[in-house]
């Protein structure tokens, strides 16, 4: 990592310490000491601790720095600190003083040679231990990395009530665990990528080798290369980064918090991002399907699977279309509606002063807020939003002849509808796009509904992902494990070999026999 | 297995993108000229249609294979610059008349028979907005739309006629000859550029996979929409009966109109209505496309996709000239039959060229 590019870009902007620009170490112990003391702000910051130690086995002053607060002080006291104080002799070895303490004295996991003042920097900051020795222009970095966090606990929005219950967490390290413990394959590739200029980050890249396209995998490689900006939080911001069209209404890559779920992508050659501080893994490129489709699906058994895709198959269009069809059916189109329920509908609608698109949006909106004050809302005063969204909204609007009742259903069944839609980015899209059709179905009816459909139909095929159309495998239609809004009994996909490039022939064989998981 | 896009259409994208750009046919006006001409027999009709248009399609096709290029690079190609030109723009003027007549007759059919309160305008133009902005995506992604709509639109299409099967009377289909076998082989010949777009489509095979693709995906998508069509025909003669089917200006509408499930749902015109518009905004699209690719490749512009916006204007301005459906008519007969002769002597002229070439550079060697 040291002397790549992307390191020496970051370093120019670092900070205002212009003297640090590839500034090698110095032979003296102490202008080392007094120059990351400057840049670390000691005194004022106390951030940075050091500690000064004799060390018999070379008969030389010693310096160790570290970081407060992102170490694990037990490890330095155990494998760095103490090994150096006691160690007297060793057998005969001669060689550079960095190999000498790495082989016969530090107890600690891994260590390296550094050199130079900006990768001492990044070592600190990382929680690593750096070690300086009077006389030498060279320091050990040595991995103490320990920063504080939460334990793996349940998944809090991708729930499964059969499969594993395990989520990812805010530390990059422990979410590559969860990932390796599902996927125990040779050929699993962690590549490291750096972004950011003024705080680098570390992106880790995960994929399978044999089965990932070699060309989707460089493209994705280069397009978090390219990106430049000061830093990047987080995964979500990544993702925001990554993307390729920032307007558009859907999404282009999925997050999961399930490790099981990034797993299982992985083997259908996905390719699986993961950062520190966020408990999230990001897959791509990512199709329609995959926004609609839950791990549960697979976990339950034929029947029960397919069940409940068919129940989010119809949220999805209850969700999108219910409110305007209603408004198309009682504006324009009324003779479609049974009598009996059409004199109905006319009975309670006759006291309601507004024409029904304003009905339909005083009761759309109201539900939207509703839904943004349940997350926004403390929890301690939750149960208050129960008692004003059903008593107020649903039985008081009524009776103050502000909707009519049958309004309240369509727009009950519409929320239900777009809670049970798993993908929280492309729930978004449909819950905006309802609105949308609502407008169309007001002024032009079903020609309206049928406009529009058509064009969104039109545009999701002309997205892309990664190169990969949004739509695949259904148009264009490709060979795959049929597993789109239908899937098939588990022991079929064993036996279908998933789609790999005709002119790749080796990865389709390989592919087959990795797919049986 | 994820794998990244080659932009080109495969066989099913094709097939369905023939399939709405000729099956739709039987949904419009085009039925009653068939009635007309065929009487109770205007669903044999199409299968003449199939029969006729073949004899172009089998002269065409090899040649396309020998040269392994679209139809407007062949043309180029066998009849030299000068020539070329006046035949692609002949082409395009065919198919802009077509458009334009056509998606005005659309726009009346949906007014009339459904928004007779919407300003006629206002929805022409809504509608030639939504085909631009298909168009616009590309020739991709119409066909792909087209291959996932394709599946609805038939989906609807067999519960369309489940949903007025109790209502048919499969004896008004005779006597199965009509006004008899040879008036019916004269108006198949005569109104068979009907189907003449499989000719024109045949300027796509640039965009396909590979020729084999194309082929195969004309052939079924052609058969298939000649047998919906007839399918349709068939069942207008059989639920509204000959004289009186006659008089109908827009049949699908009526049979959407008499359709009902069951004793409940009695009136689901108006959801076959949003499947209709579905098709024919595909529909359009495909034409809107094809107008542009033509008039660039006529030119010989790279780029024709800017040409779309201009052209979606344009057509809308000259759909908008006739007053009403029967100055339309009258237009639209006209567009058809002069299409027709265009369409059946394109591919001969373009093989007589073949032969004739082949044979004086066979005499040079």
């Amino acid at each position: 990592m040291p002397h790549d590019k992307g390191w020496r870009k970051s370093r120019a902007k670092t900070a205002d310490n212009l003297m640090t620009e590839d500034q090698p170490f110095s032979f003296r112990l102490q202008t080392n000491a007094d120059l990351l003391k400057e840049i670390f702000y000691y005194p004022t910051n106390l951030a940075l601790k050091v500690r000064n130690l004799y060390i018999p086995l070379l008969d030389r002053e010693g310096m160790v720095f570290y970081w407060e607060d992102s170490v694990d002080t037990q490890t330095i006291e155990a494998h760095i600190v103490g090994p150096l104080l006691q160690t007297k002799e060793i057998a005969m070895d001669s060689g550079d003083i960095a190999t000498l303490l790495t082989k016969h004295v530090l107890t600690a996991a891994s260590s390296k040679k550094i050199s130079f003042i900006q990768e001492a920097i990044d070592e600190l900051i990382n929680g690593n231990t750096v070690l300086f020795t009077e006389g030498y222009a060279h320091a050990l970095s040595i991995s103490t990395t320990s920063f504080e966090g939460r334990t793996i606990s349940l998944p809090t929005v991708e729930n499964a009530v059969k499969g594993p219950k395990e989520a990812f967490i805010e530390s990059a390290s422990v979410n590559r665990s969860l990932i390796r413990k599902h996927v125990r394959e040779h050929d699993l590739i962690c590549e490291l990528i750096t972004v950011g200029e003024r705080a680098p980050k570390q992106v880790s890249m995960m994929y399978l080798h044999s089965i990932a396209d070699s060309e989707l995998i460089e493209g994705v490689k280069k397009r978090i290369m390219d990106i430049d900006t000061d830093t990047i939080m987080n995964l979500s911001m990544l993702e925001q980064h990554l993307e390729e069209r920032p307007y558009s209404l859907f999404p282009s890559i999925l997050a999961t918090e399930r490790p099981d779920r990034a797993a299982s992508f992985m083997y259908e050659g996905h390719i699986v991002l993961i950062m520190d501080n966020s408990p999230l893994a990001l897959i791509v490129p990512v199709t329609f399907w995959a926004l609609f489709q839950t791990g549960e699906d697979w976990y339950l058994r034929w029947a029960y699977g397919n069940f409940i895709r068919l129940i989010r198959l119809i949220s999805v269009f209850v969700a999108l279309f219910t409110p305007s069809l209603y408004i198309a059916a009682v504006t324009f189109h009324v003779e479609m509606i049974p009598p009996d329920l059409m004199l109905a509908i006319a009975a309670t609608r006759e006291r309601v002063p507004f024409p029904t698109l304003v009905e339909v949006l005083i009761m759309e909106v109201s539900f939207e807020i509703l839904r943004e004050a349940g997350i926004r809302i403390p929890s301690v005063i939750g149960p208050t939003i129960g008692i004003l969204g059903a008593l107020i909204l649903g039985q008081a609007a009524v009776q103050a002849n502000i909707v009519s009742p049958i309004l309240v259903v369509i727009v009950a069944i519409t929320g239900l509808s777009s809670f049970a839609i798993p993908e929280i980015s492309f729930n978004f899209g449909i819950r905006i796009l309802r609105f949308l059709m609502l407008f169309v179905a007001f002024f032009t009816g079903f020609f309206g509904i049928g406009l529009l459909s058509t064009f969104l139909v039109a545009y999701m095929v002309s997205l892309k992902s990664f190169g990969v159309p949004f739509l695949s495998p259904m148009a264009p239609f490709q060979p795959s494990a049929k597993d789109l809004l239908y899937r098939p009994i588990l022991r079929d996909r064993l036996l279908r070999p998933f789609y790999a490039s005709p002119q790749d022939q080796v990865r389709q064989k390989k592919t087959e026999r990795k797919s049986s998981r | 297995m994820i794998k990244i896009s080659d932009g080109k259409l495969g066989v099913k994208e094709f097939t369905a993108l023939v399939f709405v750009t000729i099956a739709i046919k039987g949904t419009d006006t085009t039925p009653d000229l068939l009635i007309y001409a065929g009487m109770n027999a205007s669903w044999v009709l199409p299968i003449f249609f199939t029969v006729f248009i073949f004899i172009p399609l089998l002269i065409l096709f090899p040649l396309m294979k020998k040269h392994d290029q679209g139809l407007l690079e062949l043309i180029f190609r066998l009849a030299g610059k000068k020539v070329g030109i006046l035949i692609c723009f002949l082409l395009f003027l065919v198919i802009l008349s077509s458009t334009t007549v056509n998606s005005r007759s659309y726009i009346d059919i949906i007014n009339t028979m459904y928004y007779p309160l919407t300003p006629l305008t206002l929805q022409y133009f809504l509608f030639l907005m939504v085909c631009y902005f298909i168009a616009k995506r590309g020739f991709e992604s119409i066909g792909r739309a087209s291959s996932v709509m394709v599946w609805y639109l038939v989906v609807s299409g067999i519960i369309l006629l489940f949903s007025v099967w109790k209502k048919s009377h499969w004896l008004n289909l005779f006597p199965l000859a009509g006004p008899g076998i040879i008036p019916l082989l004269r108006d198949g010949a005569a109104y068979s550029s009907i189907f003449g777009e499989i000719v024109l489509l045949a300027v796509f095979l640039p965009f396909l996979r590979s020729y084999q693709d194309f082929r195969k995906a004309s052939l079924i998508g052609f058969g298939f929409s000649a047998f919906w069509v007839a399918i349709l025909c068939a069942f207008y003669t059989m639920v509204f009966d000959y004289p009186s089917v006659e008089y109908l200006n827009y049949p699908y509408h009526q049979l959407t109109r008499v359709a009902s499930l069951g004793g409940l749902i009695t009136h689901l015109d108006a959801i076959f209505l949003g499947f209709w518009v579905i098709a024919s905004v595909l529909h359009f699209s495909i034409y809107l496309y094809m107008t542009a690719y033509i008039f660039a490749r006529t030119l010989r512009l790279d780029a024709f996709e800017p040409l779309l916006l201009p052209l979606t204007g344009l057509i809308l301005l000259i759909g908008l000239i006739p007053d009403n459906i029967i100055t339309l008519n009258q237009s639209r007969e006209f567009v058809i039959f002069s299409a027709s002769a265009i369409v059946f002597f394109l591919p001969l002229f373009l093989w007589g060229l073949d032969r004739w070439k082949g044979r004086r550079q066979s005499e040079k060697a």
